[in-house]
Order: C-alpha cells, then sequence, then structure tokens
C-alpha cells in the first residue's frame, strides 16, 4: 500500500486515538520526563571523569554516583509506568475498534456474507485489529519516545561541542537510510513467503483430510512429494529473505562503529587542542548509541506503519461496508401475526444491475403452504431471503399482515419467522443450548418440548450427558439428519406464525430426506410456509406451487396441475418422478415375490 | 515429573537439530568471534584514553585508531555472515523437520487417524516445528553470544583490575534473582493471552459462521453481548501482562544503576587512590552493558524455551507414533493376478474387546461379482478395509491368489485393487489431477482413454473448462454422485484386478445416475467384484449376495434365492422400499402427462 493511502486510513483511526487521547498523554509525558532522565546520565558521568576523579573529590563522586544510581532507576520507574499507560492505550482503542467492527459485522445484510468467506471476517477482527494493537503498543509508542529522545539527546550534545554533534548526525543518516531501504526491500519478500506458508498449510490440510483417499490409491509417495516442492519453495523464499536481512542489518555496526572511530579522531583533536575533555568525550559516545535507537526504530516504524496501516485498512472495510438494512422511524412491533405474505410488484437485484427478481406478485394466504421451485439461478432462494430483510428489496414491496416489512421492527419481524436451512449450521456448545439459539430464555421443559416435536429428543437422552453433552465432545458428531432435526428444534422452540423452508432435504440421503419431511410435516402444521426445494417429496407438501424462472413466475398450481401442463414444471421434475417410478416398480416386484 | 520424563523434550530435541550440528557449529563459532572482538574494542579506548590523549601521542594513535577501525570491519563482516548462517540453518532445520514429519505421517495407518483430529497433526508439523527454529536459531545462539560476551568481559576487566571485578560482580546474583523473579511470571502472562486470543478467535469464527442462524433468529445482541466478554477478557490479560513490565523495567534499571554506581564510587575511588587508570574505568563502564543484555533475553526467551521445550515433546509424540500396518521384510511384489480372495476365519476389532467382525470365511471366485448387504454397523465396509490392508486382521487371514496379505508389499497389494468408497474425497485441481491419482504415471491420454472406456468423457467434456476443470476445495463444485464418477476413473486408471465398490448413500440426481450405473457396470467386466450395495439393482447385478449382520455371515446365496428366502436380507429390501415410498409418493403413480 503507498505512503499515502496509509495515512488516509490513519486518518481514520484519529478518532479512536484522540478519545483515548489521556492515556496517550500521560503515557508520553511520563516516558518524556524519564527521557529527559536519561540524557542527564552521560553528562553527569562527564561530571564524574573531568571533576571528581580529574581533582580527587571523593565526596563529589560519591554524590554523582548515587545521583547516577537514582537517576537510572527513576528512568526505569516512569518508562515502566509510560508502558503501562501506553498499554492501557492501545488497549483499550483496540477494544473500541474491536466492537465496532464486530457491531457493523452484525448489521451487515446477507450480500455482505455472500461476498466475504467466514475466515476473512474472522481475520479481520481477530487477528487484524491484533496487528494494530502492536502497532499502536510498540512501534508508535517506541517511535514518539524515540523522537522526543533524539531531541532531547542533540540538545546535550549541543551544549558540550557542535562540531561533534554535527559529526554524530551526518553519521548516523546512513543507518536511518539503510532501515529505510530494508523495510522496503524486506516487504514484498515476506508478504510472498508468508503466503507460501499458507499454501503448504493447505497442502498439509487436505492431505489429512483426503488420508483414506490417500492410503487406499496408495500415493504416499506422490504426496510425499508434492509437499517437498512446496516445502523447497518456501525454504528458497527464506533464503531470499534471509540474504536481504543479512546484507542490511548489520550494516548499522558498521555506520555505528566507524562513526565512533570518527567522533574519536576529531574527539582527540579537540582533547588535543584543548577543546574537549575526556569526559566530554565518552559523554558524545554515550549520546551517539542513545542516537542509534530512534534511527533503528525509524527504519523499523515506517514498515509496521505500512503494515499495520494496511491490517487496519482490512479493519476498516468490514466497518464501512455498505450492506446494512436501516431500520427506519416508526417502527412497528408486530403481534398475533396471521401470516399473510404479500409480494407487490417486487424486483431486486444484488448488484445494482442484473435483476434476479423481476416484477413478482404474490399473495400467501395465512396458513397455507406453497412451494417455489425452479431452475438453479432462478431466483426462488433470493425470494425468501426477502421476507426476513437479510435483503432490501429494490422496487416494489412485501407485507405481512398488510405491514410492509420496513416498517416492522427488524427484530420483531425476523422472531415471527422460523427459516429452516439447507445447511443446518451447530455451535460448538451444548445440544440444549444449540437448540435454544432460536430463544436463549427457553425454559428446560420448552426446550425438551421442541425437541421431542423435532423427534430428536431420545437421541438427544442417548449422549453422555443428555443435553449437556458439547457438540464434538467424546467424538459426539450430529449426522446430517440429525443437524437438520436440531433446526427443526429451534423452529419449533420459537413457534412462528411464518416458517422458511430454504431446501432442507437436498443434502440427505433417500431414506433421512423421507424422515425428516415427517418431521417437517409435522411443523407446517397451522404456520404460513414457505418452501423451496429440488426435492419432489417437499415440494408434494404444499398446497400451491410457483415455478420461478430467470426472476419470473411462469407457472402456478398444484402438482397435478402442473404435471399435466407438461410446461416447466414437468421438465424439472421429470427425472426425478421417473425414478420414484422405477422405486414404485421394484416395490411391485418384491410384492409379486411375496405372493410367489 | 520424574527426571527422565523431564529429559525427554530436551534430548528429542537435541536429536532434531543434530543434521544441523555443523552449521550450528558454525554458527557458535562465528557468534564466539563477534563477542571476543567486540570485547576488544574497550581495550582499545583505554589505551587511547591512558595512553595517546594524555600524552598527545599522534603516532600510537593512528595506529589505534586503524586496529578500531578493523575491529569494526571484522564486527560488521562477522555479524552479516552471522546473520545469514543463523537463519538460514534454522530455516533449513525447520524445513527438514517438517519433510520429515509429513512423510512420517503419511506412513502410518488409517487407525491413527481416526484417532488424532487433523488440526493437532497440522500445528505439530507447522508451529511446533518453528517454535523450535525460533528458540534455536533466534534464542540459543544469541544466549551463547551474550554468556561469552558477560565471561570475557569478566576476563578483560579482571585484567586490568581484579579488584573492581570482583566488586562488579556482586551484581550477578542480583541480576540472576530478577531473570528467575520475571522469567516465569511472564511465561504466564504471555500464556495467558495466548489462551484469550485463542478463545476470542472461536468466538468470531462460531459467529461468523452461524451468522445466518443467529439473524434468522434475531439474535444479534446476544452474539454481541459475549463478543464483547471475550474481547473486554484480552483486554484485562493484556494489561495484567503489561502491568508487570511496569516491575520489569524499574527493576532491570536498578539492576543496572547499582552495575554503574559500584564502576563509579569504587571505581573512582581507585583512580583517586591511584590504583587504575583513567582509561581502565572507562574500559569498565563499556563493559557493563554486557551484564545486561544475557539477563534482559533470558528473561525474554523464558517464554520461547518453554514453547519449544513443549513443541518438540509433541512433535516426538508424533515421531514415535508407528505404523500399525507394516511390511513384512520379507513381503513379495504381486504379479498379474486372477483375482481369487478368501476370508478364512477373520476376526477384527477396532477397540480391544469389542469384535466388529467374528469369524468371516469367505470364498469369492476369480471374476465373480459379490454383494455385501447388512443392516448400519454390521461390519461391512470394515471387510472391505480389511482387505484393502488399511487395518490388520486381528485374527484368521485373508489370502489373494493364495497369498497372505500380509506377505505382500503394501504397495503392490492395493495397486491390484480398486476402490470406489462411499464418498469421494477430491484434492483441489483440476479433474485432469484428480483421476491421475490413480495412477500417478499415467498420460493425458490414457486418462481421456478410460473416460472413454466409462462413458464418461462427455459429462467430463462439458464441464465448464473440460479435463481442465478446477474441483474447488474437497471438491464442492461437484455433486456427490459427479464426485463419484471421478473416483470410477480413477479405480479404471489403475486396470485393478479386484474391484471394490461402496455404494454412495446421498441422492443422485437421475442423469448421474445414470451415467454412474454405466460406468459401473462397464469396469465390473472381467473383474472380481465386491459390492457393498444400498439400493437394490446393484445386488441384481451380483453372482452372489452375502448378508451380514453383527459381524458375522448370516445369508448367502442371489438376489432371487434371498427374497424367496423371507430372511433378513428380504427384511431389509422391504423396510428400505417402505421408507423410500410413502403414501404421498405413491400419488403421482397415476398421474402423466397428456
Amino acid at each position: 500500500m503507498p505512503l499515502r493511502e496509509s495515512i488516509k486510513v490513519f486518518r481514520k483511526l484519529l478518532p479512536y486515538i484522540t478519545r483515548n487521547w489521556k492515556w496517550l498523554l500521560l503515557a508520553l509525558l511520563l516516558m518524556l520526563i524519564s527521557n529527559q532522565l536519561a540524557t542527564l546520565i552521560p553528562l553527569l558521568m562527564k561530571r564524574v571523569i573531568d571533576e571528581a576523579i580529574a581533582n580527587k573529590e571523593f565526596n563529589l563522586l560519591i554524590i554523582l554516583s548515587i545521583a547516577i544510581l537514582l537517576l537510572t532507576i527513576g528512568t526505569g520507574v516512569l518508562s515502566g509506568s509510560g508502558r503501562y499507560l501506553g498499554a492501557i492505550f492501545a488497549q483499550r482503542v483496540v477494544y473500541e475498534i474491536r466492537l465496532r467492527a464486530f457491531r457493523s459485522i452484525l448489521s451487515k445484510s446477507f450480500a455482505f456474507f455472500d461476498k466475504m468467506p467466514t475466515g476473512q471476517i474472522v481475520a479481520r477482527v481477530s487477528s487484524d485489529v491484533d496487528r494494530v494493537a502492536e502497532f499502536l503498543t510498540r512501534p508508535l509508542m517506541g517511535f514518539t519516545n524515540a523522537l522526543l529522545l533524539s531531541v532531547l539527546a542533540v540538545i546535550a550534545m549541543l551544549s558540550i561541542n557542535l562540531e561533534l554533534t554535527v559529526v554524530t548526525l551526518l553519521v548516523l543518516l546512513p543507518i536511518a537510510l539503510n532501515f529505510y531501504f530494508y523495510g522496503k526491500r524486506v516487504g514484498p519478500l515476506y508478504l510472498s513467503l508468508r503466503q507460501q506458508y499458507g499454501v503448504l498449510a493447505s497442502v498439509i490440510n487436505n492431505n489429512l483430510m483426503g488420508i483414506r483417499t490417500v492410503k487406499y490409491l496408495a500415493v504416499e509417495e506422490h504426496e510425499v512429494e508434492k509437499f517437498r516442492k512446496e516445502n523447497n519453495k518456501w525454504l528458497n523464499l527464506a533464503l531470499k529473505l534471509f540474504k536481504v536481512q543479512a546484507l542490511h542489518r548489520p550494516m548499522s555496526t558498521l555506520i555505528i562503529g566507524l562513526g565512533v572511530v570518527i567522533i574519536i579522531t576529531i574527539g582527540f583533536l579537540n582533547i588535543v587542542e584543548g577543546r574537549l575533555t575526556v569526559g566530554g568525550l565518552w559523554a558524545f559516545i554515550s549520546y551517539m548509541f542513545m542516537l542509534l535507537w530512534p534511527m533503528r526504530i525509524a527504519g523499523f516504524f515506517i514498515t509496521a506503519f505500512q503494515r499495520a496501516m494496511s491490517a487496519c485498512h482490512r479493519v476498516f472495510t468490514v466497518i464501512e461496508a455498505k450492506e446494512d438494512v436501516e431500520e427506519e422511524g416508526g417502527l412497528i412491533e408486530l403481534k398475533n401475526v396471521k401470516g399473510e405474505i404479500v409480494f407487490e410488484n417486487v424486483w431486486f437485484s444484488y448488484d445494482g444491475k442484473h435483476y434476479v427478481l423481476k416484477d413478482i406478485n404474490l399473495r400467501i394466504r395465512p396458513g397455507e403452504k406453497v412451494a417455489i421451485v425452479g431452475p438453479t439461478g432462478s431466483g426462488k432462494s433470493t425470494l425468501i431471503r426477502l421476507i426476513p430483510r437479510f435483503y432490501e428489496v429494490n422496487k416494489g414491496r412485501i407485507l405481512i399482515d398488510g405491514c410492509d416489512i420496513r416498517k416492522i421492527k427488524l427484530e420483531s419481524l425476523r422472531r415471527n419467522i422460523a427459516i429452516v436451512p439447507q445447511e443446518p449450521f451447530i455451535f460448538a456448545t451444548t445440544v440444549k443450548e444449540n437448540i435454544a439459539v432460536s430463544k436463549p430464555d427457553a425454559s428446560m421443559d420448552e426446550i425438551v418440548k421442541a425437541a421431542k416435536l423435532a423427534r430428536i429428543h431420545d437421541f438427544i437422552e442417548s449422549l453422555p450427558k443428555g443435553y449437556n453433552t458439547l457438540v464434538g465432545e467424546y467424538g459426539v458428531t450430529l449426522s446430517g439428519g440429525q443437524k437438520q432435526r436440531i433446526e427443526i428444534a429451534r423452529a419449533f422452540l420459537v413457534d412462528p406464525p411464518i416458517l422458511i423452508l430454504d431446501d432442507p432435504t437436498s443434502n440427505l440421503d433417500a431414506e433421512t430426506e423421507r424422515e425428516i419431511v415427517k418431521d417437517l410435516r409435522e411443523l407446517m402444521k397451522g404456520r404460513t410456509t414457505i418452501i423451496v426445494s429440488q426435492r419432489l417429496p417437499l415440494v408434494l407438501e404444499a398446497d400451491r406451487i410457483i415455478v420461478l424462472d430467470e426472476g419470473r413466475i411462469v407457472e402456478e398450481g398444484t402438482h397435478e396441475e402442473l404435471v399435466r401442463r407438461k410446461g416447466a414444471y414437468w421438465k424439472l421434475f421429470k427425472d426425478q418422478i421417473e425414478a420414484y417410478e422405477s422405486w414404485v416398480k421394484e416395490l411391485l416386484i418384491v410384492e409379486e415375490g411375496e405372493n410367489a | 515429573m520424574p527426571r527422565r520424563q523431564a529429559l525427554r523434550p530436551i534430548k528429542a530435541m537435541l536429536s532434531f537439530i543434530a543434521p544441523h550440528r555443523k552449521w550450528l557449529a558454525i554458527a557458535c563459532i562465528i557468534s564466539i568471534m563477534g563477542s571476543m572482538v567486540s570485547l576488544v574494542v574497550p581495550y582499545i579506548l583505554r589505551s587511547i584514553i591512558d595512553h595517546d590523549i594524555a600524552r598527545g601521542d599522534f603516532v600510537r594513535f593512528l595506529s589505534d585508531i586503524v586496529i578500531l577501525t578493523s575491529l569494526v570491519l571484522a564486527m560488521w563482516i562477522l555479524e552479516t555472515l552471522n546473520t545469514y548462517v543463523l537463519s538460514s540453518t534454522g530455516a533449513r532445520l525447520v524445513c527438514d523437520l517438517r519433510f520429515k514429519l509429513f512423510s512420517h505421517v503419511q506412513n502410518l495407518s488409517l487407525g491413527f487417524f481416526s484417532r488424532v483430529r487433523t488440526g493437532d497433526i497440522m500445528s505439530r508439523i507447522m508451529e511446533d516445528t518453528g517454535a523450535i527454529e525460533e528458540v534455536f536459531v533466534y534464542g540459543l545462539v544469541a544466549i551463547v553470544g551474550d554468556m561469552i560476551a558477560f565471561i570475557g568481559a569478566i576476563i578483560m576487566m579482571s585484567s586490568m583490575s581484579l579488584e573492581l571485578t570482583l566488586v562488579v560482580c556482586l551484581v550477578i546474583p542480583l541480576a540472576l534473582a530478577v531473570c528467575l523473579l520475571f522469567g516465569s511470571r511472564f511465561l504466564r502472562a504471555y500464556r495467558e493471552i495466548r489462551k484469550k486470543v485463542a478463545s476470542l478467535m472461536i468466538k468470531a469464527q462460531e459467529n461468523i459462521a452461524g451468522i445466518r442462524t443467529i439473524k434468522s433468529y434475531a439474535r444479534e445482541r446476544d452474539a454481541f453481548i459475549s463478543f464483547d466478554e471475550a474481547c473486554r477478557d484480552m483486554m484485562k490479560s493484556n494489561l495484567r501482562a503489561a502491568w508487570l513490565a511496569v516491575w520489569f523495567w524499574p527493576t532491570i534499571q536498578m539492576v543496572r544503576g547499582v552495575g554503574s554506581f559500584v564502576v563509579l564510587a569504587y571505581g573512582g575511588y581507585l583512580i583517586i587512590r591511584g590504583s587504575i587508570t583513567l582509561g581502565i574505568f572507562i574500559a569498565f563502564l563499556s563493559y557493563l552493558d554486557q551484564f545486561y543484555r544475557p539477563i534482559i533475553s533470558l528473561t525474554w526467551l523464558y517464554d520461547s524455551i518453554q514453547r519449544a521445550m513443549a513443541a518438540s515433546e509433541r512433535i516426538d509424540e508424533l515421531m514415535r507414533e508407528a505404523p500399525e500396518v507394516k511390511d513384512r521384510e520379507e513381503a513379495i511384489e504381486l504379479k498379474k493376478i486372477r483375482g481369487e480372495v478368501v476370508f478364512e476365519d477373520v476376526y477384527f476389532e477396532y477397540q480391544k474387546g469389542i469384535p466388529v467382525l467374528k469369524g468371516i470365511n469367505l470364498k469369492i471366485r476369480p471374476g465373480e461379482r459379490i454383494g455385501i448387504v447388512g443392516p448400519t454397523g454390521s461390519g461391512k465396509t470394515t471387510l472391505v478395509l480389511l482387505l484393502c490392508r488399511l487395518y490388520d486382521v486381528s485374527r484368521g487371514r485373508i489370502l489373494i491368489d493364495g497369498h497372505d496379505i500380509r506377505d505382500i508389499k503394501q504397495k503392490s497389494l492395493r495397486s491390484q485393487i480398486g476402490f470406489i468408497p462411499q464418498d469421494t474425497f477430491l484434492f483441489p485441481g483440476t479433474i485432469m489431477d484428480n483421476i491421475r491419482l490413480g495412477r500417478p504415471d499415467a498420460s493425458d491420454d490414457e486418462i481421456v482413454q478410460v473416460c472413454k472406456e466409462l462413458g464418461i468423457h462427455e459429462f467430463i467434456e462439458s464441464l465448464p473448462n473440460g479435463y481442465q476443470t478446477e474441483v474447488g476445495e474437497k471438491g464442492f463444485l461437484l455433486s456427490a454422485g459427479q464426485r463419484q464418477l471421478i473416483a470410477v476413473a480413477r479405480a479404471m486408471l489403475r486396470r485393478p484386478s479386484i474391484l471394490i465398490l461402496d455404494e454412495a448413500l446421498s441422492n443422485v440426481d437421475p442423469r448421474t445416475e445414470l451415467l454412474l450405473r454405466r460406468a459401473i457396470e462397464r469396469i465390473m467386466k472381467g473383474r472380481t467384484t465386491i459390492v457393498i450395495a444400498h439400493r437394490l439393482w446393484l445386488c441384481s447385478l451380483c453372482d452372489r449376495v452375502v448378508v451380514i449382520d453383527k459381524g458375522r455371515i448370516v445369508e448367502e446365496g442371489t438376489h432371487e434365492e434371498l427374497l424367496r428366502r423371507k430372511g433378513l436380507y428380504y427384511e431389509l429390501y422391504l423396510a428400505q422400499m417402505e421408507k423410500l415410498i410413502d403414501e404421498k409418493l405413491l400419488r403421482i403413480r397415476p398421474i402423466r402427462p397428456s
């Protein structure tokens, strides 16, 4: 990222920094005093050498030594506390950013999550924010501190000898330059090394996930070879990086060493001419080492700043992404919902250009069961996701019991709707809490009742700790059907007037599918239900079937009507209908076998 | 902890670095040389101050300056070498160790992989090796250097003034005390932070992966509160570590201060008394810094050393894991075989005392097709895993063409068997690459040829990029049925004598099912075939059906015979049919488009 961009990002970070300015100021103040004390030490040393020792004043020697001891301890106390205050500052800033990011993530519409993979989002609220914290604690505080220290050191040096001060500064300049170029060269190398590390990790991960395949195909050697190749690539990159490191880093030893030689030479001439004392020379060498550190930091600071700002940029893109579903004023709470859903001239587009839904008009009566079918990409999943306002319609409106959903409080809207998704999601917590996700304050009785209705109670009871078993513990894993039953139990628990089935059986085997359809039949009783499915058994549960194609409603009717029409519906389900018919034939063979 | 056990991680660690000892030794030598050179510097300084400046000796000063300059150059060269040798040795060490671990893991048997989680193996190969690199390369050698510098400083100082050196050495116990006092505390504080970081990650991961569920039920507030808690916890543990630093720095400074105080006060006194020169005094002041460096680095390294110990223990544990299935020394290579398979009184248990197979006796003639049927958990899949020798039988034996499979090299055995598993795993890469896995040395033409023979060539060509279509992570872009087509092609590529087919459970769309059916019928031709069947059309293709229940063979015969017998097979069949077709589906029967 170019420096200008980094500064732009930093400006966005500023409000968080200024909000905690007191801590920062206190921290810097303490460090300033500590630095001031530190720059006094070489001056005292000079007096020790030039006055106390030269004049053999023992009392002065003791007094100065004690003063130096106290000053040293004092700088420790002050810089230690300064660091602590700095840590408080950084932690508070980061805490605020993290929460802000998470809050905005929670408020995003589904469009956001469709675009960005989970791992990416997680990295942004965890490791990216951590990187900002690191920057605020070490490089930022360190750099400010170093800047102050160098100003103080230069002032102190000027008070001893002008010529030597100028020489010292000239010597230190190349060090800063060296670190700057080092940072510039090493940055991209670091990046590619880290990428290669990721490649290596995914090779191992894939190998372990597919280890059974590797074993029965006996291609272990092939896999080892694949790993060796990527591993060597990593090594070569690492060696390249280390070469750059080895060339640049020790350079400061060289420059500082030569600097000392130059200072001593000039110092020697000055001492011979009586313009400088031995103590003064010693003080200069001490200051020089004091300045080395800020130089080193300055070089690193720029790379650290760039790296932190690119992390920060990633965090802010999450915060600023405009995917929020806005809540309007005059929010209505839904009460005693009957469950009538009306789509009025609804248009929807994900990108603002291509419409996925075009002028949808649909009235679903309270308690009616409607199936929405259509080829992949016809817009059927989009249609149902508009009802809980996971996305916002572009044109037209959706009404529940006659009320525009945009006027309803989001929470109130969503708590009247339950969704059984295509891919059930199970949290890594207890079975009980997994069911209670839909209603965290539910009583145990309610949860058990919901589990019984979803016909998963007996299974849960058979687990080592019953409802309190952690999913994943004792190797407890749930099959696809069991996960889907947990989702069904969640829906039973909230007991909503409106139910949405988002293709919940497509990932199940045929037998489990039939079982789950039976459970869903119970769940649908007395609720307005919208079913999206590619599977015939579930579609057959509906009172009415809507066929979507390219965002428009093309057919509508009962299964029998649509089959007779031999239109889009028949084309969609012909294969499945025939497959079921062949099963029926097989059943007849069994019946014949029985009769024989 | 008993002593031997405590020593084990150290021993393990030493064995990991043994192959790199040459370079590490070189690094140590360079580091020692560097320390020695830097020790001479204050000595020269002393000569400049005491001799050259005091007497205004310009010639001697010039020669001193030349020496000083060459010392600086030597330091620079040594540091450059040291930096490179160290970090490249570290990279080689970690690269080597990773490779050894990975190859070792490849040789372990399936039993191991069902026992140990993927993430665990992963972190041992990737992270633990890194921890060892860190401590060896950046830690131990730095400490060696610091220690040498420390000892060297003492020697140089004693040669200048024994008295002052003894007084300065009083600082050492103080420094050690600081190291002990803070080392373990920092260790604990950082461990705490790492734990909190991990739990924050998990929280974020959970909430974001489950965001659709959370939003569906409008439970954002609960998610927010629990995340806030994790953030606060993390902040607290960070501040606790920072609080330690508040105490650490003044203490370090105090040790430092005491050191300078001693040199200043006592050294000054000695100069006034005339026992040492001003040059010695200044040399002492510059040696003092060598005293604190080991303390500071030891305190910071405490944490990484502990981590490296834990890491090497974990790596060692993985290295000690021995494969359960091993090639015997006198194991043979199989030539072309006829494909006769015999199970002789085979018993098998995954866990001691819980037999899964009990006395299986089964003889399969070359070219015969056997269907294996049984309820879930009856041991069907285990039976075929044993035939591939992915596990070893607990009792009895399995013979192929009269050879006990334990006398055959694993690779040779498996290359004779085509196994089409229930769920096909695809590696990220193209379809071509994935099929080639059946025989890594097969050419593109051979693969296309095999697909044509199986009748799936047109299907693959119809994909966006044909054979070069990327299958995506875990093969997500293909359906389960399509993945199984790839598995059939993989098996066919091996031209196996024995074919094992574990039929898929999940829904396969009718078009793919047709392709699959045809491909399977073709690959079965002329091969000894064992089919674990869930659908009945597969059983009707078999010469013989074996019914397994609770680890025993309970029925045997043709599909028709078994149906007529009305035993377990008939029951299973009926139950399956009933589950597949309920009253609602029967509605579709009379309706046909007019």
